[in-house]
């Protein structure tokens, strides 16, 4: 049985693309049991991603000793079988000593799911916060030209105007700097004087 | 794999590395180990040279770091890179170090370059750098942070619009720019006020036009009522004048004639006139026949005497005797003189012939005594005076015999009174033959006045003759000087009758005079239409003429003035009408001028609007993008970075970018709560670690906000000071650049976990996935030494749920 926060995380994973795997699992002989397992997808083929219930203290035994053991035992058995796989635990529910996630996180990445995560509390970080590393980078930021071409959003802005062929020639200068734009701009203003100089 | 891709590097003898290294970098991944000083950095340095042929983080420390980029030992060097799939934007670099070396070329072109160490290459001093940012003063507009964010989003060009076309709002500012722009609006000044003076000059002129016209118009209309015909015209005029002073001339000679009439008729009656001729010429009758005859003889008996004598008797008889007079008392005295001039010849004549006698007979007394004289030596006297000097004593100096003894007289006392006598003789001789010689003289000279007397003197005869012409003259002096008197009044008495009879004569003439000129003047008349009483007199009808002619003449002298004064008005509204002609012509001219500049400046303000429009949109547009860049976008992907490595970290660096004046941007560095709230500045409220982690992150974040031209992400040790979980999660932001985002990373680390947590966490995902390790070190003898491996896909086995 997995609890509510559980699941949450869960379906987020799974939104996320990672393959639940049931909780029960061997790798080199020893069997592992924890109430969520994920593996990544393609370029995410190597993350493994165990969910533990730190409401469940029977399961992560005194000050999460247990899970700590658990995850241990996990990268070691992966290690063995040379998987090479990385693990990442995300310990959802009440928090465990820090002394603790400190040790697991030299075996393994250790995310943690707070219940006011969960429960969008005031000032708590939002779950896909917590995930983050999990999840993928927003595609569009960086295909997106994100920081945008504000120059070309300048052309667009003039095109079809009648100020874009001199909008282009200005632009062209202001690749040389602003004495360039003058005198752009300098020729532009003398070439329209011209008519009214000549003489006859 | 696919876009541009770093291949592979050979390094040597450049700066630490100093043997030969040949890599392969053809990989998603290279992961790089080595301990401090085992040559990463100088690796990494090699790529940035070979790519952009500078390496800036050195440049920074010292400008002339191209001479020692050499290794110190070998003294020369070598890189060689090549690079996939840019094509033309990377040529295969060979860069060939020496010591000393001032120039390097990079494979990349200048903006490839530019961006490659701008946004793909975190060296640990760049990272140095953007930490430095952190602690940037955020009032100053030229922070480091606003500087890189500047350039980063090109805002430098927005700004060099902004900036530079600025002149264009303000004309002050243009003038200096486009010295055509004052020209142009010099022109327009004075052109307008041409064309206004023009138009005035105009509409004056078009005054003057209607006031000449007004004037012409009144002008003739006076000539209209003076009498003008139609046709007429000053010649036709002129002539007509002439016409009347022919008239009027023909006037003034009736006129002349009348008087002349009049003046015959002057004085006395006809009657009278007429006796008084009768009367002056009877009494001329009685003169003559009392005188006639004597002045006659008078007459006759003087022709032979003088010249020109009158052969009658006329009114100036007077004046005739008088000149016969004097003339005839003129040859009287003449002929006297003559007569007595003989005489006095004839007496002269025997005086000469009685001295002739006496001269002859004194000559001859003269003759003899000088014979006498003559005949006694006066050359002796000579002689003796030269003898004299000689004698001494009484002896003779020519006989020298003793002159005692004939005398008692000394010799010398003899001889001189023998001198005296003897010349006392010559005295007299020489007057006589001086007086024999004076007479001599008088007897020729008396001889030749003889002579002439003789030749002079009239014949016996002609004497005769003269004397008795010298009588009659004498006569004839004594009748003319008689008649003088009565020849004087006889002239005045027929001067009296011509006078008188001219006079009558003159009445008589008058009558024929007088009826002619009434005729004369009556034809005048009827020629001129000018018709007064015929009972008037001529005078009168002359002087009525005149004066109707004289008024007819005045009209049309009137006409012509008026005509005169009319040409002139029409000449100047001639040369009016020309004159506008031409003034119109120019303001037309001037017009289309100003029209030009007018049209030109027009267009000046169009290109200054749309200037205006531009650098609005330009200051709109990087508002825009700085907004969302830095509000929204960057600081939503910086967050999103930073949280995945500091996943526990409450605040959040982010971007604040108030826009100041002119639309500049000031970048603010703070943090914000995850709650939303304002947070403070990120030296205050973020761990060391966590600093660090915002640099990293802002540079990952600065690279993928960009279109990724190089899709590398070289790192230098980036965590050196990051904590187990932000290695751990800082591995998988890159496994997730790397396999989810296409960069090609390469990353150099010092820490052996890390490096052996990273390969791990890097191995290769799927079947086209690699990953190549780099491990440098150096041997006890110090040569530079490597191991490189490339790691590929293994399958590994799929985890599979069993059953409790």
């Amino acid at each position: 049985m997995t609890s509510g926060p559980v699941t949450r995380v869960c379906e987020r994973l799974e939104k996320a693309n990672y393959e639940r795997v049931g909780g029960r699992f061997k790798v080199a002989s020893v069997t592992f049991d924890f109430p969520a397992v994920f593996t990544g997808r393609k370029e995410r083929g190597s993350d493994l991603v165990v969910v533990v219930d730190t409401d469940d203290k029977e399961a992560i035994g005194e000050r999460g000793v247990r899970t700590r053991q658990r995850l241990e035992a996990l990268t070691m058995a992966l290690d063995v079988a040379n998987w090479r796989v990385v693990v990442t635990a995300i310990l959802v529910g009440p928090p465990i000593p820090s002394e603790t996630v400190d040790e697991m996180t030299r075996s393994c990445r250790v995310l943690t799911v707070s219940k006011a995560t969960l429960d969008g509390a005031d000032g708590a970080p939002p779950l896909d916060d917590r995930l983050r590393v999990l999840l993928p980078l927003d595609a569009r930021l960086g295909e997106d030209a994100l920081v945008a071409d504000p120059l070309g959003q300048l052309e667009r802005q003039m095109e079809g105007t009648p100020d874009a062929r001199l909008a282009e020639q200005l632009l062209a200068a202001s690749l040389r700097g602003e004495d360039e734009v003058r005198r752009v701009l300098a020729r532009a203003i003398e070439a329209a004087t011209a008519p009214g100089l000549a003489s006859a | 794999m696919t876009g541009p891709r770093l291949k592979s590097i050979a390094i040597d003898g450049f700066r630490s590395i100093n043997a030969p290294l040949s890599l392969r970098l053809d990989a998603p991944m290279v992961l790089i180990h080595g301990h401090n000083g085992a040559g990463k950095t100088s690796l990494l340095s090699a790529l940035e040279l070979a790519l952009t042929g500078s390496v800036p983080s050195l440049e920074r420390a010292d400008k002339s770091y191209r001479k020692e980029l050499a290794n110190y030992t070998t003294g020369e060097g070598l890189i060689s890179l090549r690079v996939d799939g840019l094509g033309d934007e990377f040529r295969d670099t060979d860069i060939r170090l020496a010591r000393g070396t001032t120039r390097t070329q990079g494979g990349l072109s200048e903006q490839a370059a530019r961006f490659y160490s701008e946004r793909c290459y975190l060296a640990q001093t760049t990272l140095s750098q953007l930490l430095a940012i952190y602690g940037g003063d955020d009032a100053s507009i030229d922070t480091p942070l606003s500087q890189f964010a500047a350039e980063l989003l090109g805002l430098d060009r927005l700004d060099a619009l902004q900036r530079g076309l600025q002149p264009a709002r303000d004309a002050r500012n243009l003038r200096p720019l486009a010295p055509t722009y004052r020209t142009l609006e010099d022109r327009r000044e004075a052109l307008a006020r041409s064309v206004a003076e023009a138009t005035l000059d105009l509409k004056r002129l078009d005054a003057r036009i209607a006031d000449a016209r007004e004037r012409l118009d009144r002008i003739r209309a006076g000539m209209l009522e003076i009498g003008g015909e139609e046709g007429q015209t000053a010649e036709s005029t002129r002539l007509a004048v002439s016409v009347f002073d022919d008239q009027i001339r023909r006037i003034e000679e009736l006129t002349r004639s009348s008087a002349r009439i009049r003046a015959d008729r002057a004085g006395a009656g006809r009657e009278e006139v007429v006796a008084t001729a009768r009367r002056r010429e009877a009494e001329a009758a009685d003169w003559l026949t009392a005188n006639s005859d004597r002045i006659q003889r008078l007459l006759l008996a003087v022709v032979s005497h003088v010249p020109d004598v009158p052969t009658g008797i006329t009114a100036d008889v007077g004046a005739d005797i008088a000149r016969l007079a004097n003339q005839l008392k003129t040859l009287s005295n003449a002929a006297a003189a003559a007569v007595a001039k003989a005489k006095d010849a004839e007496r002269r004549l025997k005086e000469l012939d009685d001295e002739l006698v006496s001269a002859k007979t004194t000559t001859d007394d003269l003759d003899r005594e000088i014979s006498e004289l003559g005949r006694q030596a006066p050359d002796l006297a000579a002689a003796l005076s030269t003898v004299i000097p000689h004698i001494h004593g009484d002896d003779c100096p020519v006989c020298g015999r003793d002159y005692g003894e004939v005398s008692e007289t000394p010799l010398a006392e003899a001889v001189r009174k023998r001198i005296q006598l003897i010349t006392s003789a010559a005295s007299r001789l020489a007057e006589a033959t001086g007086r024999r010689t004076s007479l001599t003289a008088r007897i020729a000279e008396i001889g030749r006045e003889r002579e002439l007397l003789v030749a002079q003197l009239p014949s016996e005869s002609r004497r005769l003759e003269d004397q008795a012409a010298a009588a009659a003259l004498t006569g004839l002096v004594a009748e003319a000087s008689e008649l003088l008197s009565i020849a004087r009044e006889g002239g005045s008495l027929l001067r009296q009758q011509a006078e008188a009879v001219r006079l009558a004569v003159g009445w008589s003439r008058s009558d024929v005079e007088d009826d002619l000129l009434s005729k004369d003047v009556a034809a005048l008349e009827d020629q001129l239409g000018i018709v007064s009483a015929r009972t008037n007199s001529s005078t009168d009808r002359l002087a009525f003429m005149t004066r109707e002619l004289g008024g007819r003449r005045a009209r049309l002298t009137a006409w012509i003035e008026q005509e005169t004064i009319a040409s002139t008005v029409q000449r100047e509204l001639t040369s009016m009408t020309a004159e506008r002609v031409e003034l119109d012509a120019k303001l037309r001219s001037q017009v289309s001028a100003k029209k030009r500049a007018d049209d030109a400046f027009r267009a000046t303000t169009a290109i200054r609007r749309s200037v205006g429009r531009i650098a609005d949109a330009a200051a709109e547009a990087r508002t825009r993008v700085v907004a969302e860049v830095f509000n929204d976008k960057l600081n939503t992907l910086w967050r999103d970075l930073f949280v995945r490595l500091a996943p526990d970290e409450e605040f959040v660096p982010v971007f604040d970018v108030p826009v100041g004046k002119g639309g500049r941007i000031r970048p603010v560095l703070r943090t914000m709560h995850r709650s939303g709230n304002d947070g403070g500045s990120p030296g205050v409220m973020l761990s060391s670690g966590n600093l660090n982690t915002a640099a990293l992150t802002l540079f990952l974040a600065l690279h993928l906000s960009v279109q990724p031209k190089l899709p590398w992400l070289v790192l230098d040790d980036p965590v050196q000071s990051m904590d187990d979980v932000h290695i751990a999660h800082f591995a998988a932001l890159l496994r997730t650049l790397s396999k989810e985002h296409g960069r090609q990373i390469i990353v150099a680390v010092h820490d052996r976990a890390l490096f052996d947590y990273l390969a791990l966490e890097m191995s290769p995902a799927f079947p086209t996935d690699e990953l190549i390790t780099i491990e440098l070190e150096r041997t006890s003898g110090g040569k530079t030494r490597y191991n490189t491996a490339r790691h590929g896909y293994r399958e590994r086995p799929k985890i599979v749920a069993v059953a409790a």
